[in-house]
């Protein structure tokens, strides 16, 4: 009975709650959450920028700690030897400019893993060409050394490593790994908010300033070719940049873009110019007179993990000789 | 009676015991570690986790385990709300609000996890910004979406099975409290009381179907379509999932409805048949989810595709098995206990059941560890293989969130009636 009669009192009560004092509490609390938001931006912006060319030494400290075990960095000598130092600037400074292509091209990138010495000049030209910061590993490229006889199809921990110290050596192939540019990318079907796309000519592109760095792209590749920039990125003293390609900022993802910057000038992709064996060949498969359209209608190729479904664009094919240093023949 | 028990509701407006304050406090103390650990991994990136790229270490980590664990318990709480209702389980209606709050409280923390771990938290909003031309493909897209219709469809479940109960104590609750009473009772009618009755059968019912496309759906999807991750890609996972979900949400429910019996004196209204009831079901639970680990670990031990078997190689035998057999070992353990007290209700102890029920709850995070972590580790192409080792920031933050719920729950009981009163008797 008591009820009843608080109720009716209650029903009076609640006309009394106006409609200015629901704006004036809702004002109140969108203020908070933009005061709230710019501050969470200006942390952010502050972490963004990046430590350019600072001591090197303590910079260097969390990569090393991070992976002890793999000493490849920057340690391991180049095979080539007019060329010891991974950041020396003749590794970038060759600009060859590709045969024109067909109106609506179609890139992709040839490997010949019979021709390849496994030198790292590609991982390391990319390095300096496209700004990879020392706080970012794996470098853009990974170079795999597998038993020559293991079928790319069959690749596995326990017979193939990227850790190698020299190369080449008998009884070895090398097989340089990084984004595949999928034509059916798993990458660009999950990225929530479309900072990772395919681009007409068939590159896949990161925007570095959509991304919110979720790393879901990361997951879902199976070819590992995601990095993330987990600290703000560090570069060596001395290191000059190149203005061509941004420094990306903390918290995103960034990944080989094929170059995209000079294939859509003319130029080849840096991996593709500093190979010292001829072991990449880059073009338009839409012409069929380009040469990588020739290469892989003369040669059997093979596309890593291609039973997935992600139609890769780099072929792998086993068709060169190695040579040594002084340019003969090498077994 | 019901004046007795409408009292015992009031009750936590009013009393507030020293043993409340510590535990906020201490909780306020937890929250701002966090804080802290957030502001450090702000300011110096996610560098400050244990988390790495693939091929150096797992890119994701203890939030993504922890966001799948909240995930879990917030959908199966709402079910066992839902269920009492559709199937009028009259018995269980005490803990009814209780699940709900479980819930929403989860939902909330799991969205939270999400923030943590993203690199860039001050571009979240890119994700509604992209929303429209995202959420054809995109799995992420996909979970906000869940998250957020779960989120919306609860808390407007819980609003307007509580309204009834608002109306009925407004004049005896504290003054401070009728301005929130009153923006939740705009426009209440005494005659919406049929109406919101079946209004709130149906959403049990959304919800409950929901949750089968949900937590038995998207979430266990994030990981279930990753044709490139081996050791994810499976057609079980949605089955999986949603057991783990139930499981831990009973034990959930069962750890919290003690924690509240005991602390309010709620004794005779969440009598020990509840918990008698919800541990059964969390025993038949436990028991079908060992089964799923079964299936999975020997498909992939006699089919042995090399990258998959890598991964089961190492949680069985390698170096990832103390963690994988300590969950097998504690899930037997749990059920064995949980069985033995269905058959023999003498055995039955309500504070055994809630050890049991948290050690269930720990034992499911271990399980998201052994979804998540794994797989990562081992590339898919021979990379390194990685390791993973959290960090204080990440333990800080994870335990930010625990805290956080627990102070919002808290709050929760002193603002809000924590349990359904009996409408039906009134004339």
């Amino acid at each position: 009975m008591r009820g009843a009669k608080t109720k009716k009192k209650d029903e009076a009560n609640m006309t009394r709650f106006s409609r200015r004092k629901f704006i004036r509490i809702a004002l109140g609390l969108l203020s908070l959450a933009i005061f709230f938001g710019d501050f969470i931006r200006q942390v952010t912006a502050q972490a963004e920028k990046p430590d350019v060319q600072q001591k090197t030494k303590p910079q260097l400290q969390p990569l090393t700690e991070q992976k002890q075990k793999t000493k490849i960095d920057s340690s391991t000598p180049l095979i080539i030897k007019d060329i010891e130092d991974p950041y020396d600037p003749r590794l970038v400074e060759q600009n060859t400019r590709m045969p024109e292509p067909s109106p609506n091209p179609k890139w992709a990138l040839v490997i010949d893993v019979g021709a390849c010495i496994g030198c790292r000049r590609c991982m390391y030209a990319c390095r300096l060409e496209n700004n990879i910061p020392e706080t970012i590993y794996p470098l853009w490229i990974q170079v795999f050394e597998a038993d020559a006889e293991t079928p790319l199809s069959e690749l596995s921990r326990e017979n193939c490593t990227p850790e190698y110290t020299s190369s080449p050596k008998p009884g070895k192939r090398y097989i340089p790994v990084q984004c595949m540019h999928c034509d059916n990318a798993p990458c660009v079907k999950v990225c929530p908010t479309g900072a990772r796309y395919k681009s007409e000519d068939g590159i896949v592109d990161t925007n570095y300033y959509r991304c919110i760095g979720c790393r879901y792209c990361m997951v879902s590749c199976p070819y590992s070719a995601n990095r993330f920039n987990w600290y703000k990125p560090v570069f060596r003293e001395g290191r000059e940049l190149n203005p061509e390609v941004p420094v990306r900022p903390v918290g995103v993802i960034e990944k080989c873009t094929f170059c995209s910057h000079r294939v859509r000038k003319g130029y080849y992709p840096r991996c593709v110019e500093v190979c010292p064996v001829k072991a990449r060949r880059f073009g338009d498969l839409n012409d069929p007179e380009s040469e990588v359209s020739k290469i892989l209608e003369e040669v059997p190729s093979i596309q890593l993990l291609q039973e997935l479904g992600t139609q890769p664009r780099i072929y792998y094919i086993t068709r060169g000789v190695k040579w040594n240093e002084e340019g003969e023949k090498w077994k | 009676m019901e004046e007795v028990f409408e009292e015992k509701v009031l009750r936590p407006f009013y009393h507030t015991s020293r043993n409340f304050y510590l535990a906020t406090l201490f909780l306020l103390a937890v929250i701002g570690l966090a804080g802290y650990a957030w502001l450090t991994q702000l300011t110096q990136g996610l560098s400050v986790t244990g988390m790495r790229t693939l091929g150096a270490g797992a890119p994701w980590g203890v939030y993504i385990i922890t966001f799948i664990w909240y995930v879990g318990i917030a959908h199966g709480g709402i079910a066992v709300s839902a269920a009492i209702r559709i199937m009028k389980l009259k018995q269980y209606k005490p803990i009814a609000r209780i699940a709900e709050l479980i819930t929403i409280i989860t939902l909330m923390m799991a969205g939270l996890c999400i923030i943590f771990d993203i690199g860039r938290p001050d571009r979240a909003f890119n994700m509604l910004l992209y929303y429209g031309e995202r959420i054809k493909t995109s799995l992420l897209t996909w979970d906000l979406t869940v998250v957020f219709t779960y989120l919306v469809l609860s808390i407007t479940y819980l609003v307007i099975t509580m309204r009834g109960d608002l109306a009925a104590i407004y004049d005896r609750v504290p003054k401070p409290y009728r301005l929130i009473y009153k923006i939740l009772l705009i426009g209440y009618e005494n005659r919406e009381r049929e109406k919101v009755e079946q209004v709130s059968w149906w959403l049990a019912v959304c919800l409950i179907v929901l949750m089968a496309l949900l937590s038995g759906g998207v979430v266990a999807w994030l990981f279930g379509l990753m044709v490139s991750q081996p050791g994810w890609f499976s057609a079980v996972q949605g089955p999986y999932f949603l057991t783990a979900a139930l499981a831990s949400a009973i034990a959930a429910v069962i750890v919290v409805a003690a924690i509240i019996r005991r602390t309010l004196g709620w004794h005779e209204e969440i009598n020990l048949d509840i918990f008698k009831g919800l541990s059964k079901m969390l025993a038949v639970l436990i028991l079908i989810y060992l089964w799923f680990i079964l299936h999975e670990q020997l498909t992939i031990q006699y089919a042995g595709p090399i990258p998959e078997r890598e991964i089961s190689n190492a949680m069985l035998f390698g170096r990832i098995a103390p963690i994988f057999w300590t969950v097998i070992g504690g899930l037997i353990a749990t059920h064995i206990y949980l069985a033995a007290q269905a058959i023999r209700p003498s055995l039955f102890s309500l504070k055994r059941t809630v050890i049991t029920s948290i050690v269930v709850l720990a034992l499911f995070w271990l399980k998201r560890y052994l979804i998540v972590v794994p797989t990562l580790l081992y590339t898919r192409l021979p990379f390194t293989e990685g390791s993973y080792t959290p960090t204080w920031v990440e333990w800080s933050i994870v335990a930010g969130t625990l805290a956080i719920s627990a102070l919002m729950y808290m709050i929760f009981t002193k603002i809000f009636p924590l349990m359904e009163l009996e409408h039906g008797e009134e004339t």
